[in-house]
């Protein structure tokens, strides 16, 4: 018990100071089996095999096709398509902010892409347009969380791999939730907006709808073939996402002749760096998981959180409370591939839905995102909006209202996110 | 995501995920083809998908590591003195040498011992953990002139570093 106490304080000690995830992880793990005496070779073994999964190959092509639409310029059709038919609101940018990214959630599976690619797109609209800077900041970082609950989701992906739980019943129940989510902002949008009399954009055009919309129905039917797709069970998640890297090739360098060979090179490039950074952490965690399990840390958790309650809702919201705790200075693939297996247990044992507790852990670790200190959706912001950090988190802390009222709200009504599923695939 | 186009040059060092990236993705899609046009899943693909995976992931970790391109928190950083910033980034380094250079190690234990062969194909199963070993072991060498160079750099210059990747980061 001692050495785990080391072990634990020793991958606080490591992140803490800077070192890779990955590293801290997998390092603090080797100290234990080394000083347990445990071959070492069964440590590599399980960092290895930790992704010997054929559904963690859809994240590198999620991750691509994110890539590629934004190099063939989906991200910014859909943008116009999304103003053409919500900038007549109050408050009209911050509205189109919002529907954009429930667009793209159908078809990229990660916030801070959100935040980088789209994101950029829609502050630099909303600096153009005359709207404060921090108010686009804040619509921007928390409308990106909507990324990762719509489908495509890569966190979801990799709890389901986790916890051993269909993919397609967990991406059917995050889209009702990620609906609600982007309602919830545009209601804050709105009140804002009217309160501090933001100016529309020009009343609604049907001509400019339907140009845009013409020039939108490509990267519009990204969301339907892979949602839809994945949903209703035709893909695989793998399937998918490899039919959305063919798709987005295929209309960005035949129909759209936006992209080059030297635009995929570079996407491609990117997405190796990207999904080594991701799997690393993903193997390490595994890893240490191991650690963990072989100290019956699950049993701890279950046997404290029980002697309290056996209340489902009640074990749900203190299970949310060390999510919270742990995502505030953890990154979200290390929290979930360790987090997920200690939880599970005792959330099965009071009845609650592995897939309903997949949804809120995830928008749990989203919001997570967004605020300090690991809060990385707002270092990229940061960065691409050229504010200053501490103004793009002051920003963000209303919109941080309507997005843990969804969280809450999912955790007492669990039919927001169970029932798609158990319509499409039955109980 | 990012806009701005990342480094277009190739370095030598990307090439084997390069590879191995394109033939997983000609694989999947044999896959694909196989089960939807053919109606007849080919074998082999998923097996060998899942390990070209694994061949990705640690062939791609030498690159993002060479860049500074691997998830960490820079908060640290921004709070201590300019002065303890080289020290700190020098250990971090320290730490990242000595775990790859162990975790090489074990991989080629692994790769020795290992007497498993692959279910779909008759090959032994070490190919993948010898792979590995040897993506770590670029990765070590990689880690060493990391910390090389950062030895030879000033507070500042780290700083400046540090800073630029963890904005650049992209993850999940």
């Amino acid at each position: 018990m001692t050495i785990l106490l080391i072990v634990l304080i020793l991958l606080f000690a490591l992140i803490a100071a800077g070192a890779p995830v990955y590293v801290a992880l997998g390092l603090s793990s080797l100290v234990y089996f080394f000083s347990e005496g445990i071959a070492g070779v069964a440590a590599v073994h399980t960092m290895i095999n930790g992704l010997n999964s054929f559904t963690l190959i859809a994240i590198p092509f999620f991750i691509l096709a994110g890539h590629l639409m934004n190099a063939s310029g989906f991200t910014e059709r859909i943008f116009a398509f999304a103003r053409a038919m919500i900038g007549w609101a109050p408050g009209g940018l911050g509205h189109v902010n919002i529907g954009a990214s429930v667009v793209f959630a159908g078809m990229s599976g990660a916030a801070v892409a959100d935040a980088g690619g789209l994101g950029a797109v829609e502050i630099k609209a909303m600096r153009d347009a005359g709207y404060e800077r921090g108010f686009s900041v804040g619509v921007t970082a928390a409308s990106s969380t909507i990324g990762p609950i719509i489908p495509p989701s890569l966190p979801l992906i990799i709890y389901g791999v986790v916890a051993e739980v269909s993919i397609g019943r967990l991406f059917a129940a995050g889209l009702l939730p990620g609906l609600l989510m982007a309602l919830s902002l545009m209601v804050m949008v709105h009140w804002m907006a009217v309160r501090r009399g933001y100016r529309r954009e020009a009343a609604f055009s049907l001509r400019v709808a339907l140009r845009a919309a013409r020039s939108a129905a490509l990267p519009l039917l990204t969301p339907v073939i892979i949602v839809g797709g994945i949903v209703f069970g035709i893909f695989t998640p793998t399937e998918a996402a490899i039919a959305a890297v063919a798709y987005t090739t295929i209309v960005g360098a035949v129909v759209f002749r936006s992209l080059d060979l030297r635009a995929l090179v570079d996407a491609v490039l990117a997405t190796i760096e990207t999904t080594a950074a991701v799997l690393m952490i993903v193997a390490s965690a595994a890893l240490f998981a191991w650690v963990l399990t072989a100290n019956q840390v699950a049993d701890g958790i279950a046997g404290g959180l029980l002697a309290m309650t056996t209340d489902k809702t009640q074990v749900l919201l203190m299970i949310m409370m060390i999510v919270f705790a742990v995502g505030f200075f953890m990154e979200t693939i290390a929290a979930i591939t360790i987090l997920a297996p200690l939880v599970l247990p005792v959330a099965l044992a009071v009845g609650i839905d592995p897939v309903h507790l997949g949804i809120v852990f995830v928008l749990n670790l989203m919001i997570g995102l967004l605020t300090p200190p690991v809060g990385m959706v707002l270092y990229v912001l940061a960065k691409v909006s050229k504010t200053p950090f501490e103004e793009c988190v002051r920003a963000t802390l209303p919109f941080l209202v309507p997005l843990v009222s969804v969280l809450l709200l999912l955790v007492f009504v669990p039919d927001i996110a169970l029932w798609l599923p158990d319509l499409l695939y039955g109980d | 995501m990012n806009n701005s186009p990342s480094p277009t040059r190739i370095h030598w060092l990307d090439i084997p995920a390069l590879v191995l990236f394109v033939v997983l993705a000609a694989v999947v899609l044999l896959q694909f083809i196989s089960r939807y046009v053919l109606n007849d899943s080919v074998a082999w693909t998923e097996e060998i998908a899942r390990y070209l995976l694994i061949g990705v992931a640690y062939a791609g970790s030498i690159g993002a590591l060479r860049r500074g391109e691997h998830i960490f928190l820079e908060v640290i950083y921004r709070r201590v003195s300019r002065a303890s910033v080289k020290p700190l980034a020098i250990m971090v380094d320290v730490v990242s040498v000595a775990f790859h250079a162990v975790l090489a190690l074990l991989a080629g234990g692994l790769a020795l011992v290992a007497d498993r062969r692959m279910i779909s194909i008759d090959l032994p199963k070490s190919i993948v953990y010898g792979f590995v070993a040897i993506a770590l072991l670029a990765s070590t060498i990689v880690a060493v002139r990391r910390l090389v160079k950062r030895a030879g750099q000033d507070n500042e210059q780290i700083w400046r570093e540090i800073e630029q990747a963890a904005a650049g980061e992209e993850a999940v």
